[in-house]
């Protein structure tokens, strides 16, 4: 994996036509974009920040770009290879909601016990309001990483034992519309 | 990252606004949040300052790198909710893609294209998310697919990732979608733009329709490849055609449509709309799919663009048009021209900077344009306008244009296009131009072979050849005699004319029934209508006259070959006869590249004007002449000289009858201060308009530049108007005026003007004029000021002093800033440098006097309090220099013929050089008692810069 290789091998092509939702010519031509962007053929850790600094220049996205960055890097190597990245986007983009919500659960597990635990969310939320500092108006009932998950799992958590089933984060999820709707940002148009 | 933090307390501080915004937006020229965090913020600031900084912002969107799209997506966020920054912008990108047309290969030129193109989507409406059937249009616009931007995706996924732990806020979703949308290096296909190079972007080049002018078909070809690139719109819905059509026809005004009084009109544009759309596609637009009421929402909203568009356009080709006729008959074909202009108004156009509305649908609407009080200002190889504009103020948009009658019109209009030759033979409007022409000449008694071969405008070819070969008979031997000729200036005045009795052609009837009710109402008022009648076609005919000299570029080449087929052996002499009075007659007053020019005109043109001169100097005086005396008798040179005698005496009474409001010399129009005041002019055409009773009624005086790029003076008026408010802010008390400069292209715009100002050229001319002063001794400013505002001590006198003092003050801190060396010598500005003479210092009583120390002083502190706020001044100037075509910038004009090279040289060593203490500020002014001392360097010796102020 992560090999340096800058042609798509047509085995790799039709390996990527099935894992994934893409046809053939996309696939090339993500392939293209992504080794004009990283010569390498894959995405370092800091490579992976850098990009994460770009867009939010003005919280700390550190945590939040590592924490991502290892949802992708699924055989973890610390390096992001093309696959891997079409892998993610295939899902967050042509995905079901279900295989959605699945890819995101796998992503608050961090520990892959099969349960979020109340720890667990509080780690990645708070990774996300470093990530966007001062710069969103926040509601009063979430204005700190607390409250909102106090929030969530007073939401979600229906049987309140700190952690969250996948039933239960499902159920969650889709309940909660803001949620669908983030989790649908590139519905229709990847 | 702690960096950072700073910036944002800084953003998120009171002192954040529009002005810092784009400080930072050019700074952080490729940091993408920073980039969207501004352009949000920008959102939200007033519309005013986004208009004041819209230079600006199209340049550094235009010439500056930048991986982020925002800036993109805020000018058109910004087009897309005021319409007047929608123009502006329009404009602007127009004007940087006539300077990037020398680099197709560069970034920016795709990036100009692409933003023009997306720019005249959203003001021709093609987002308008109204209607259920523009569903196509609305997922273009909400779900455009996003491209291979990894980073954007990146971020993107991750957002996903993070939706249960915090939904991001819209403002992250825009940011990813937009930055995901971004085209990599914006390829087009080379091919479109060569395409464009070739043939769109040519200004009076082959092939236009109607006009010979196209300033807004500009990236037509290129829309086409934008939108095939695009494979969510489809090409051949009818709605589509729609819309493409109102980009599609926007040359200026035809004479046709201007004659019939609808060129902007809602039902004129129907009907425009209608015959292009069967004139290009012919029969593969159907409107079965859609509704009646669609399209006619559609074309309401686009009407008003549109229609501005070309109101603008219609104003710029008239000063274009000026500049191909002779200095003569240039007051006479304005006239003319607003007169016919006057015919299409009020209209629902407005002219945008004086507009200050920024609601969409509330503008002010132009309501007639005073052709007595307009005025050619000749210069050296210009002719720019002065025009009064009345307008209406906050008058909602009339697009009430009922639903069944939009029907009814586009039925007409469909029917009628079948029987006549679609506007898109180039010839239509020329033979229409001929015919009439006769038929004008006709005027007076006889019609004699009017108008024959007139029917529905088709005309063969042999008949247009014979018309001219008609000509060329007469015309001959006149020719010889033609410098002998003048035209006087003043025909204006109505009362000059004697009746004459005038069998009017049928279609000058038509013409004058088609005439909207302004148009009669204006006539009741101006006189009895035969006199009006008699106006009337006198302009009509130089308008045409001056059309012909635009058309007959193009139409040369096809009468030359019609020539060719048809030689007559009279044909061939007439043309090297007039060729010769021609290159002889302009060697006074054209350049050597005019007269080449000239020197390619064909010769029935010269001749027709020869003729109309005649015509229009003989009725002028009076005299009643038959056709044949110009057609078929040669005037012998005593008759001219007698007409010419004649033209003479009624000129002198003008003066006197008339108090010259008229006959004001064209040399240098503030001279007419001394016979009007603006506050009189404004009552006085108030009272003569027919609308001047309308409440909100106002009036614009504005000039209309062609031929020159505004850009670098707007730049410095820009400057100047940052400078009075720094000034005003801190109260400091100098005092500057700033005027209104509105670009609208890159050769053309509107300049505002400073009413009841006097140069002083003009000041001391009047004085010495009527002998003021004894004999011997030189009228100067000073006894100006004693004469206008009393014995010197006396309270007006010290008022007037003091307001002098601070003006002055205001001058020179500017002339030093910007290092004037130049000024535009449209409006009686002086042309030499500007000089700090011993008059001015006389008025301020003299060198030791506690007034000139108070000057002194005012200049000091003036001078600190700009340097206190420098950043702001200097951000602006930093923000254009990058990669700009202005003079100011790249020191060498690359084209000779600017006015303007060098009005503004490296703006920051005033500020930012080496630095002085603010007593040597003082003790350098001191430097000012030799008269004639110029205060630039006055002030740069004593300038540097005062950084330790700070």
């Amino acid at each position: 994996m992560g090999s340096a290789k800058s042609k798509l091998l047509p085995e790799t092509i039709i390996k990527m036509q099935k894992s994934t939702y893409f046809e053939k010519k996309e696939i090339i031509q993500w392939h293209k974009s992504f080794y004009k962007d990283f010569h390498l053929g894959h995405i370092s850790k800091s490579e992976f920040q850098q990009s994460y600094k770009q867009f939010f220049p003005f919280g700390d996205s550190s945590s939040y770009s590592d924490l991502v960055f290892n949802a992708f890097d699924k055989n973890n190597d610390d390096l992001l290879d093309f696959e891997e990245f079409l892998t993610a986007l295939s899902v967050s983009s042509r995905g079901s909601l279900e295989e959605k919500i699945k890819f995101c659960f796998e992503f608050y597990d961090l520990n892959k016990d099969g349960f979020i635990e109340r720890e667990e969310m509080a780690a990645v939320v708070k990774a996300v309001y470093l990530l966007i500092g001062n710069t969103s108006e926040i509601p009063e009932d979430e204005s700190t990483p607390e409250k909102r998950v106090e929030k969530l799992f007073n939401f979600m958590d229906l049987d309140k034992d700190d952690k969250l089933t996948y039933e239960e984060f499902k159920l969650g999820s889709e309940k909660d519309p803001s949620i669908c709707h983030a989790m649908n940002l590139y519905q229709g148009i990847v | 990252m702690s960096s950072n933090d700073l910036l944002l307390r800084l953003f998120q501080s009171d002192y954040f606004d529009a002005r810092l915004a784009i400080q930072y937006l050019h700074r952080y020229n490729n940091n993408i949040g920073i980039q969207h965090y501004i352009c949000n913020r920008l959102k939200n600031f007033p519309s005013k300052d986004v208009e004041f900084l819209l230079p600006q912002l199209c340049h550094l969107l235009l010439r500056q790198t930048s991986n982020s799209v925002a800036l993109e997506e805020f000018i058109l966020f910004k087009c897309e909710s005021d319409i007047h920054i929608a123009l502006l912008s329009l404009w602007y990108i127009q004007s940087y893609f006539h300077d990037l047309k020398s680099e197709p290969l560069h970034p920016s030129y795709n990036l100009c294209q692409r933003v023009y193109n997306r720019c005249q989507a959203v003001i021709f409406n093609e987002s308008s998310k109204s209607n259920e059937e523009d569903n196509d249009v609305k997922n273009f616009i909400s779900s455009v697919p996003i491209k291979e931007n990894i980073p954007a995706a990146i971020i993107g996924i991750g957002s996903i990732l993070g939706a249960a732990a915090f939904p991001f806020a819209p403002d992250v979703r825009q940011l990813v979608l937009s930055q995901g949308r971004k085209g990599r290096s914006y390829s087009f296909d080379q091919r479109s733009i060569e395409r464009n190079t070739d043939n769109s972007y040519r200004r009076s080049t082959t092939s236009i329709p109607t006009s010979p002018t196209s300033s807004y078909p500009v990236l037509k070809s290129s829309m086409d490849s934008a939108q095939s690139d695009n494979s969510d719109m489809k090409k051949s819905s009818s709605l589509n055609n729609l819309k493409l059509l109102a980009r599609i026809s926007s040359n200026s005004p035809s004479l046709e449509d201007l004659r019939k009084g609808q060129a902007f009109s809602f039902g004129g544009y129907i009907d425009r709309t209608l015959n292009a759309l069967s004139d290009d596609g012919a029969n593969q637009i159907s409107f079965k799919g859609t509704s009646p009421k669609h399209e006619g929402n559609i074309l309401k909203n686009t009407h008003y663009v549109h229609s501005e568009l070309q109101f603008i356009l219609a104003l710029v080709e008239i000063g274009r048009r000026l500049i191909s006729v002779p200095r003569e008959v240039r007051q006479t074909s304005l006239v003319a021209e607003l007169t016919l202009l006057n015919h299409n108004l009020p209209a629902d156009v407005c002219i945008p900077l004086w507009c200050e509305s920024h609601d969409k649908n509330k503008h002010h609407r132009v309501m007639r344009i005073s052709p007595d009080d307009c005025v050619v200002l000749n210069s050296a190889d210009r002719a720019p306008y002065l025009m009064m504009v009345e307008v209406v103020d906050s008058c909602p948009i009339d697009t009430n244009y009922p639903e069944n009658k939009f029907k009814a019109d586009s039925h007409n209009a469909a029917h009628d296009s079948e029987n006549k030759i679609i506007p898109g033979h180039n010839f239509k409007d020329h033979i229409e131009l001929v015919t009439d022409l006769s038929g004008l000449l006709n005027t007076g008694d006889v019609n004699v072979k009017k108008n024959k071969n007139k029917e529905k405008c088709i005309v063969n070819e042999e008949e247009i050849s014979n018309d001219f070969s008609e000509i060329n008979l007469d015309e001959e031997s006149k020719n010889e005699n033609k410098n002998n000729y003048r035209f006087p200036n003043s025909y204006q005045s109505r009362e000059e004319f004697i009746p004459v009795s005038l069998t009017s052609p049928e279609e000058y009837h038509q013409l004058v029934l088609n005439r909207r009710n302004s148009a009669s109402n204006l006539s009741k008022i101006n006189g009895s209508g035969v006199i009006d009648d008699f106006n009337e076609k006198l302009r009509t005919a130089a308008v045409m006259l001056a059309q012909l000299y635009q058309q007959q570029q193009k139409e040369i080449k096809f009468l030359k070959s019609l020539k060719k087929k048809k030689q007559t052996p009279l044909s061939k002499s007439t043309t090297n006869a007039s060729t010769y009075t021609a290159v002889h007659a302009l060697d006074g007053d054209y350049t050597l590249d005019d007269k080449l020019k000239y020197h390619k005109w064909d010769t029935e043109f010269e001749l027709i004007r020869n003729r109309l001169e005649i015509q229009i100097a003989n009725r002028k005086n009076g005299v009643s002449l038959g056709i044949e005396d110009l057609t078929d008798e040669i005037l012998d040179e005593q008759q001219e000289q007698n007409y010419l005698e004649k033209a003479k005496r009624k000129e002198v009474n003008n003066d006197i009858n008339h108090n010259g409001i008229m006959s004001a010399t064209n040399e240098d129009p503030s001279a007419r201060v001394f016979q009007e005041s603006f506050k009189d002019k404004v009552e006085r055409i108030k009272s003569n308009s027919p609308y001047g009773n309308l409440p909100n009624w106002s009036l614009i005086s504005v000039i209309v530049k062609v031929g020159g790029d505004l850009r670098q003076e707007q730049f410095a008026l820009q400057l100047i108007n940052e400078i009075d408010r720094i000034w005003k802010e801190s109260g400091v008390g100098t005092w500057v005026n700033c005027y209104r400069i509105l670009v609208t292209s890159e050769d053309s715009g509107f300049i505002e003007t400073i009413p009841d100002s006097i140069s002083v050229h003009s000041v001391k001319k009047e004085g010495y004029a009527k002998e003021l002063n004894q004999k011997g001794v030189a009228f100067t400013l000073y006894d100006y000021f004693v004469q206008q505002f009393g014995e010197p001590g006396s309270e007006s006198f010290l008022v007037a002093q003091d307001n002098f003092m601070r003006s002055l003050a205001g001058y020179c801190i500017v002339c030093y800033i910007l290092q004037v060396k130049d000024s535009p010598g449209s409006m009686g500005f002086e042309l030499a440098p500007f000089k700090f003479p011993q008059e001015y210092i006389d008025i301020l009583d003299g060198f030791d006097s506690p007034k000139f120390k108070e000057f002194r002083n005012l200049c000091k502190l003036s001078f600190l309090t700009l340097r206190k706020s420098n950043e702001k001044l200097i951000s602006l100037v930093e923000i254009m220099e990058k990669g700009s075509y202005l003079a100011c910038f790249t020191g060498v004009s690359s084209k000779p013929s600017q006015n303007f090279s060098d009005t503004i040289i490296p703006f920051r060593n005033s500020f930012s050089s080496d630095i002085i203490r603010a007593n040597e500020v003082d003790s350098n002014f001191i430097q000012l008692d030799e008269s004639e001392y110029p205060v630039s360097k006055a002030l740069c010796d004593s300038g540097r810069s005062c950084r330790q102020f700070d």
